[in-house]
């Protein structure tokens, strides 16, 4: 489905929400990632239509979230906040829901089962949910909003607490529902989470959105030099390999590290140069088994949008 | 100046130098008797001002009206005896007049939240991850409320002593002929002090909330000491001589015929203007006092060993 | 660090450790483990606060018996959960810590300033804690495990919560704690990657048995068999001018994915790339993750 924000305000009294924001999802993940209290959550409620834009205009395939329910059979909510009745079994809990929404008795525990058993709770689905773990808990929320198979899943902090055999299998079933099609937003606090899951990412930061799409492609967007580092095989090439470097014209600075046997070039003239350097390894004659820029990883890109890198 | 340059080493040199245990809790326990005694707070300002109360009764109506001749006690009849020191504890509302009333309700507010809050933000993990026991955290948290109370039983009683004695001329004789008085004066005010002070710790370890805490600990303490009372009186309007037993259920009886009992006085009840005699064994009355206190100490560290193998 | 040999500790049928052994060396150490797995039992006796159903358990030397409040003089703490009180400041609170541990004021005091300049805490550290941030909160909890230079420091998820720079902050800190004093640090974490910044071996525990000890280097250093290669441009040139060469391409939809034969494979991508115009932005060798090895071992 297709996300669409366009110059969206939302505050809460005089409180900011978010302000002026344009984004456009499409299916696959994307990962919603800013610092607490930036936005993020105002920014799911909006698209989920819980929430009524202050000013801006939101659209979901073209049709108004807040007050479309067709709509809104469409989207699963996974929130941050615990939000069970605490008394009930797993399988009661997310099989009430489905009754709300108009589902015979015996369907809506077998769906619920279904759900269930897809994210590993068969064996505790009977158990009352003030028994379960965080992880347990957090795939049961899981569970309520996949039961009703939506287009549209949005998931807060969901790996929140959760131990890492739950966090590997929900990113695995993550991966999943997007190459089925399905648009998954996810927000995480942990950088790592979101690269391996997707390379598509919304940055918030105060309510505003700092950056938004692939992120290579937003680095690119970014005028910093940025460094690129090469590891050739042989511990003799180093010192050759970055002087033949220094000739270079487009080279800001090479450093090298006689501990990592590493040699790293800044540079601003960026996609010239990752054509450049597999020439000359060819024409040197220099092996080597690694190639890769620091600034590749999210974690490098989101410390530099949020410093604000990108405006000077 | 001329000296080397030196870079310093961050916390390598650090050196902690730690005291022992039983340094720990009496500080722990002071500064928290320090903290109830702040005005920043509405309970500083309540236990105050309750505080203040207290002192002007002793002052306007022991200090003053009693005359040094009727003290420590005057005999009522052949039976009964009036003893000052106890009637400092007595009911504001019954002819003794005294501190009974201010004296819980300090006890309540003082103790409310002192298990409790640290139950309730958590930060008894952190208590207990330092290296003190649990027994010495529950002392360092009763250290407090029993100075608090101490301040408002013995010393105001003392400062009765004081004043009936300069009333007799300040003679060293006078006071040596009623050592016994000034031990058992002191021996009440822990009675008394030591009595709230556990329960009221009981009643914040068993609800965490400090303003529920301290009113239930003050309508506990009254609440039981008046049905005891009323059924007291009716069973005994009935002539049932076994309805003395009915006040062992209140912890206030308890305490009152057990400093009774210190100031060897037969221990009466005031209903429809008339004394009526109790008449329970010692024996019986340290037994039930004892299972109160030994049962609030066991219920609050067996609570406090609870939370950490759970959590 | 610690020693472990055959711990019990049961509770009911439940047996949350059992014959559990282990010897702690000295450094940053990881525990993983899921949950319920007897991470948590574990250091609770380490700090002396469960006594073991059975075995015996050394920690910084001294033998575990009656006397355990003692150990908590060498030993600092740092629990999961929110355990600070809102109404005192940062400052009153740990002062307030360091003399429960037995410093005098004056020594609680110096600490306690000293630390939270180490944290990097300006004049908040003056206001209440109820008006403080996450990541505030979180060095608090932090500095009041260390306020008494203990010898030994849990700390039980602490970058749980916290936004992405608050995370980074706190791992550094951890990171250098070992540099800066001399507290060594016992991480327990369900973030792996926290474990592959911070610690210098790993311990996982499940079902309250060992199941595996390694050096964090060990694990994250051993390479697979793959080359990842992340290329800009039209990759069919790129993948016909390898597949000319017999080499079998995998592609998941980010990278490239090429098996590994010898240092000539590198020499045949950069050929690759040059032939085909394409620029190159990443070519790595694989390695173990820290995933997948914890996968391997608790599935």
């Amino acid at each position: 489905m297709n996300i669409k924000l366009e110059q969206v305000t939302k505050n809460y009294g005089d409180v900011q929400g978010i302000s002026n924001i344009n984004l456009e999802v499409n299916k696959g993940i994307t990962g919603i990632l800013g610092p607490n209290g930036a936005g993020k959550s105002t920014t799911m409620k909006i698209i989920l239509g819980l929430s009524r834009p202050s000013r801006g205009r939101v659209t979901v395939d073209g049709r108004n979230p807040f007050d479309d329910w067709e709509l809104k059979k469409d989207f699963g909510f996974v929130p941050e906040y615990d939000c069970f009745y605490e008394h009930m079994s797993g399988l009661e809990f997310v099989s009430y829901f489905l009754r709300m929404h108009d589902c015979q008795k015996e369907e809506a525990e077998e769906r619920a089962i279904e759900a269930l058993s897809e994210l590993g709770l068969e064996e505790a689905m009977e158990r009352k949910i003030n028994t379960y773990s965080r992880g347990m808990r957090q795939k049961t929320k899981v569970a309520r909003a996949t039961v009703f198979n939506p287009e549209v899943l949005v998931m807060d902090e969901p790996f929140q607490g959760a131990d890492p055999t739950t966090r590997i299998l929900l990113m695995k079933k993550m991966t999943e529902w997007a190459e089925n099609g399905k648009t998954i937003l996810i927000s995480s606090h942990i950088l790592h989470d979101i690269q391996s899951l997707t390379d598509n990412i919304a940055l918030i930061n105060n309510g505003k959105m700092l950056a938004h799409g692939n992120r290579h492609e937003i680095r690119n967007l970014i005028n910093v030099p940025r460094p690129i580092s090469i590891v050739p095989v042989k511990d003799g090439n180093l010192r050759k390999l970055a002087k033949r470097l220094l000739d270079e014209k487009w080279t800001k600075a090479t450093s090298i590290d006689e501990d990592t046997n590493e040699l790293t070039v800044e540079t601003t003239q960026t996609e010239d140069v990752y054509l450049e350097i597999p020439k000359i390894l060819q024409k040197e004659k220099i092996t080597v088994e690694r190639i890769y820029s620091e600034d590749d990883s999210l974690d490098s890109l989101y410390a530099k949008l949020v410093e604000g890198h990108q405006w000077k | 100046m001329k000296g080397k340059a030196q870079l310093s080493n961050r916390f390598r040199d650090f050196d902690a130098n730690l005291t022992t245990r039983p340094w720990i809790v009496l500080g722990m326990g002071l500064r928290k008797f320090n903290n109830l005694l702040t005005l920043r707070t509405w309970n500083g300002i309540g236990i105050n001002l309750m505080i203040a109360v207290v002192y002007l009764l002793t002052f306007f109506r022991f200090i003053l009206f009693i005359e040094p001749e009727d003290y420590p006690c005057v005999d009522l009849n052949d039976e009964y005896q009036r003893c000052v020191p106890l009637d400092f504890y007595g009911d504001l509302l019954g002819n003794a007049g005294g501190t009974k009333l201010f004296l819980i309700a300090i006890a309540a507010t003082a103790s409310g939240g002192i298990i409790g809050n640290d139950m309730a933000n958590k930060s008894i993990h952190l208590y207990l991850s330092r290296p003190i026991s649990r027994l010495d955290y529950l002392i360092a948290r009763f250290i407090p409320v029993f100075i608090l109370l101490l301040l408002v039983t013995a010393l105001p009683n003392y400062m009765i002593l004081s004043s009936m004695w300069s009333g007799n001329g300040l003679e060293a004789s006078w006071l040596l002929d009623r050592k016994w008085l000034i031990v058992n004066i002191m021996l009440q005010g822990i009675l008394y002090s030591g009595a709230y002070s556990i329960i009221g710790l009981t009643f914040s370890t068993l609800i965490k909330k400090e303003g529920i805490a301290s009113s239930t600990f003050f309508l506990f303490v009254y609440g039981t000491s008046l049905v005891c009372e009323t059924f007291f009186t009716i069973l005994n309007a009935f002539g049932i001589d076994e309805a003395d037993y009915i006040l062992l259920l209140s912890i206030n009886h308890v305490v009152d015929m057990l400093s009774y009992l210190i100031f060897d006085t037969k221990y009466y009840v005031i209903a429809f203007f008339e004394p009526w005699e109790v008449d329970i064994g010692s024996i019986e009355l340290f037994a039930v006092f004892t299972f109160i206190f030994t049962g609030c100490a066991g219920f609050m560290y067996w609570m406090i060993q609870q939370m950490e193998a759970n959590k | 660090m610690i020693k472990a040999t055959n711990v019990v500790k049961q509770y009911g049928n439940l047996k949350a450790l059992d014959d559990f052994s282990i010897e702690i060396p000295a450094g940053k150490v990881g525990i993983l483990g899921p949950n319920g797995a007897g991470k948590s039992t574990f250091v609770k006796i380490a700090l002396g606060l469960l006594t073991p159903t059975s075995g015996e358990i050394t920690v910084l030397g001294e033998t575990l018996t009656k006397n355990t409040t003692e150990i908590r003089r060498k030993i600092g703490y740092m629990p999961e959960h929110d355990c600070i009180p809102n109404e005192m400041t940062g400052v009153g609170f740990l002062i307030e810590m360091g003399m429960v541990s037995g410093m005098s004021v004056a020594g609680a005091t110096e600490r306690t300033h000293e630390i939270l300049g180490h944290l990097r805490m300006g004049e908040e550290k003056y206001r209440l804690i109820g008006e403080y941030s996450g990541g505030m909160r979180q060095k608090i909890k932090l500095a009041q495990g260390l306020i008494h230079a203990p010898e030994v420091i849990f700390l039980d998820e602490p970058t749980s919560g916290l936004d992405p720079n608050a995370r980074r902050e706190m791992l550094e800190t951890i990171n250098g704690l070992t540099d800066v004093s001399n507290t060594k640090v016992l991480l327990s974490t369900h973030i792996l990657q926290d474990v592959e910044t911070v610690c210098d071996s790993v311990i996982i525990v499940k079902d309250g048995k060992l199941q595996m000890q390694e050096d964090v280097k060990a694990i994250v250093g051993e390479k697979s068999n793959f080359v990842r290669v992340r290329i800009g441009g039209g990759s069919e040139n790129f993948i016909s001018e390898l597949k000319k060469k017999k080499i079998t391409i995998e592609d998941d939809g980010r990278a490239l994915i090429i098996p590994y034969v010898d240092n000539s494979t590198y020499d045949d991508i950069i050929d690759a790339s040059v032939k085909s115009k394409c620029s190159l932005y990443e070519m790595e060798r694989t390695s173990q993750s820290m995933d997948s090895v914890y996968q391997e071992i608790v599935e």
